[in-house]
């Protein structure tokens, strides 16, 4: 956060504070079972998404940029998304576990942009290009789309874990259903995936026609661990599709891909920048930093 | 004033009893006529369900109503003798009467609590009544106060949140499990009476798509025909269970019906999701087993039951609360009540008020006072000031009526009017006033 300027800053601390409170009243509503809870979380989500989309604004402005050439940044974004999908199913999913468990996940991506992410500093100039653009928003969607299918995925498993294990009680009225669930799940996937495809597709745009603006070529590229990872999650959740599509493949077993790809997406988006280091960063270093990124 | 309530119900009568004294709709407006015609200073409203017949009156004078009239115009209007019933009758008055019907309203009598018929039976018992015009100011006010009272109990508390039938908690655990419940497939097997239950209610939630298979064709035939589903032969069993979403087991037989490994293999044959297996049948047609293949959710009588018995639990459990929610309701009507009784003495206490107000105000504004500019304000203070003073004696009069009882606060109420026309009228007021300027 140290990146930000004051009234960004403020207006962050207050997405954070909000997403706390979120969760807090996640955890309350379980307990109370109670409606009037289910609306206060519902429009403390509301409140948070929407000044997170003003901080957004402030953050364009001072880049001068479209603010998706950060982490930071794409965090937001994803956040928003996220929180913009559970703002529309709540209308129609009024399960008390379904709010709750979407809270503590905003919760969680809030805490790791918080403390894993740094704001954008100086934009690329190739992030101000419609290529970066369309690659940095396709990405962002896409993962908080496969996001959401997790966070429905985790429903799904634990719905099935107590249908099996004939807790009723902790089922009828709490969880969403059980098919719904299913349907919600394959529907992240195949957005996620639909984006992800096109957020790749422009990724490799960008670097055929701007390769020498950043200095790099597409070999090098593909070896970066963070498209590595990125890549791999994109072929597990086209396979799942496929399987789906080809044998029936369903249930669990698509719970579970959904979980390795947003774990394969998250490490790549967070773990990698930590861990093993990479040249796919358009903020906060110049163009000559970058290709010594790669080069590590 | 007086309110009281005289009925029978399941838990103090045998149902010979109960249906020798039982209302049809127009029976019961014909007899709520009649009752109007005999005691036209009584208001009447009859409630006659399975489970209870009670007859409501409320009077504005204790001597308008005695329970030996009621008993035995109840029993005149279905022509049975008042010996035949009189053991098994239950008379309540005033605060408790409004307390029964509140409580009745709310299921909380009911044989099932959170069943959610008997409020439409209140419903219809006080438009019938309405029908008859047999009702007033205090009847009215008083189903009223039961809507109310029943509609919060059911919104702000779980009574009648769960299910609390075996067959409920079926369906609303195929409902949980279907995003479209009217289009799942489901599969009977057996012809056996729960089975057939449950057949019912799927039929009652709009699911079409049901098919019976018995061991002898003709039972499954007349089962399908009686409950306009369809029927197969038992030889089309597997192929029925590659298709089916739910499968309700009820045959009579002794050994398992559906072992794993059989049902393992027709699975592997399904290409569609979850399937829910309700096995109703003693002894039971699922090895138990069954419940560990992937994508099948088997549920037993028993698994079944303790779910109900838990909701039985979840709904006492709420008891308290809709007892403390009647009580506070029964509270307001009687204060509406009691305040209705001390209304005429409220009217002249405040005429008595008036009248010195009045009086005062003439005498102040003699000579050259008439004249004065302020004359306007100051009455218009003076009458402020009488208010809100008439306005506390009718508050503490109201906590009299509450605690010691409309009797004593109407006691106390005469005792102003009096002393009100008392000062208005021999002129105390002015002879203190003329003694303070001595």
């Amino acid at each position: 956060m140290s990146g930000l300027g004051v009234v960004e800053k403020s207006i962050f601390i207050c997405v954070v504070l909000t997403y706390l409170a979120a969760g807090g009243v996640g955890f309350r509503q379980l307990s109370r079972d109670g409606e009037k809870y289910r609306r206060l979380l519902i429009c403390l989500i509301a409140f948070a998404v929407s000044i997170e989309s003003v901080m957004l604004i402030f953050r364009a402005v001072s880049l001068k940029a479209v603010p998706l050439t950060g982490l930071f940044e794409s965090m937001i974004v994803l956040t928003i998304a996220f929180g913009l999908a559970f703002l529309f199913l709540s209308v129609v999913i009024r399960e008390v576990l379904f709010s709750s468990v979407m809270s503590w996940f905003l919760v969680v991506m809030i805490l790791l942009t918080a403390v894993l992410t740094k704001p954008a500093e100086v934009a690329h100039p190739v992030a101000k290009m419609p290529w970066a653009i369309a690659h940095g928003m396709a990405m962002a969607l896409g993962g908080a789309m496969v996001v959401f299918a997790t966070a429905v995925a985790f429903l799904y498993l634990l719905a099935n874990r107590r249908l099996k294990q004939k807790k009723l009680s902790k089922v009828l009225g709490r969880l969403p259903n059980f098919q719904k669930l299913e349907m919600l799940n394959l529907f992240g996937l195949k957005a996620g995936f639909v984006l992800l495809t096109f957020g790749l597709m422009s990724g490799v745009g960008m670097m055929a026609f701007k390769g020498k603006m950043i200095q790099t070529d597409i070999a090098q590229w593909f070896l970066d661990p963070k498209i590595v990872l990125i890549i791999i999650a994109w072929v597990l959740l086209g396979s799942a599709l496929f399987l789906r599509w080809a044998i029936g493949l369903k249930g669990k077993a698509v719970a579970y891909v959904t979980m390795v790809a947003v774990f394969l997406i998250l490490f790549a988006m967070l773990g990698v920048g930590l861990f093993c280091g990479t040249g796919h960063v358009f903020s906060s270093l110049g163009p000559e930093n970058i290709v010594g990124v790669v080069q590590v | 004033m007086k309110i009281v309530v005289l009925g029978i119900n399941y838990k103090t009568t045998p149902v010979g009893v109960r249906e020798k004294l039982a209302f049809s709709a127009d029976d019961a407006i014909d007899a709520l006529r009649d009752f109007k015609s005999k005691f036209p200073a009584v208001e009447f409203a009859l409630l006659s369900t399975c489970n209870r017949v009670e007859l409501y009156c409320a009077a504005g004078s204790d001597d308008a109503i005695k329970t030996d009239d009621l008993t035995k115009l109840m029993a005149d209007s279905r022509s049975v003798e008042v010996e035949d019933f009189r053991d098994f009758l239950y008379v309540r008055f005033d605060n408790d009467a409004v307390t029964h019907l509140l409580t009745v309203s709310s299921s909380l009598d009911s044989m099932v609590v959170g069943e959610s018929q008997i409020i439409g039976q209140v419903k219809e018992c006080f438009t019938m009544a309405c029908t008859a015009n047999s009702t007033g100011k205090i009847l009215n006010k008083l189903f009223h106060a039961a809507f109310t009272a029943s509609k919060e109990i059911y919104s702000s508390t779980a009574i009648a949140t769960r299910r609390v039938s075996v067959a409920g908690v079926a369906v609303e655990l195929a409902k949980q499990l279907f995003a479209d419940i009217t289009t799942a497939k489901i599969l009977v097997v057996g012809a056996g009476e729960m089975g057939q239950l449950l057949v019912e209610h799927f039929r009652h939630i709009k699911c079409n798509d049901i098919t019976v298979i018995n061991r002898t064709t003709q039972r499954a035939l007349d089962v399908a025909k009686e409950h306009e589903i369809s029927a197969a032969k038992w030889d089309q069993m597997d192929e029925l269970l590659l298709t089916a979403d739910i499968v309700v087991a009820s045959a009579a037989v002794q050994d398992y019906l559906f072992r794993k490994d059989d049902f393992k293999a027709v699975l592997k044959k399904r290409r569609k999701g979850g399937l829910l297996a309700i096995d109703i049948a003693v002894p039971r047609n699922f090895q138990p087993e069954v419940n560990d293949l992937s994508g099948v959710y088997l549920y037993s009588i028993d698994d079944l039951s303790e779910v109900v018995q838990q909701n039985i639990k979840l709904r006492e459990g709420e008891i308290d609360r809709a007892i403390e929610i009647i009580c506070e309701k029964t509270a307001e009507y009687m204060d509406w009540l009691n305040s209705m009784e001390i209304g005429p003495l409220v009217g002249q206490m405040k005429a008595g008020f008036e009248k010195i107000r009045r009086d005062e105000t003439e005498r102040f504004f003699v000579g050259s006072r008439s004249e004065a500019n302020c004359k306007d304000n100051m009455e218009a203070m003076v009458s402020r000031i009488v208010n809100k003073l008439l306005h506390c004696v009718i508050r503490n009069l109201n906590v009299v009526a509450r605690e010691q009882g409309s009797e004593e606060a109407a006691r106390l109420a005469t005792g102003i009017v009096e002393q009100a026309r008392q000062i208005a009228g021999d002129g105390v007021i002015k002879e203190e006033d003329e003694h303070e300027q001595e």
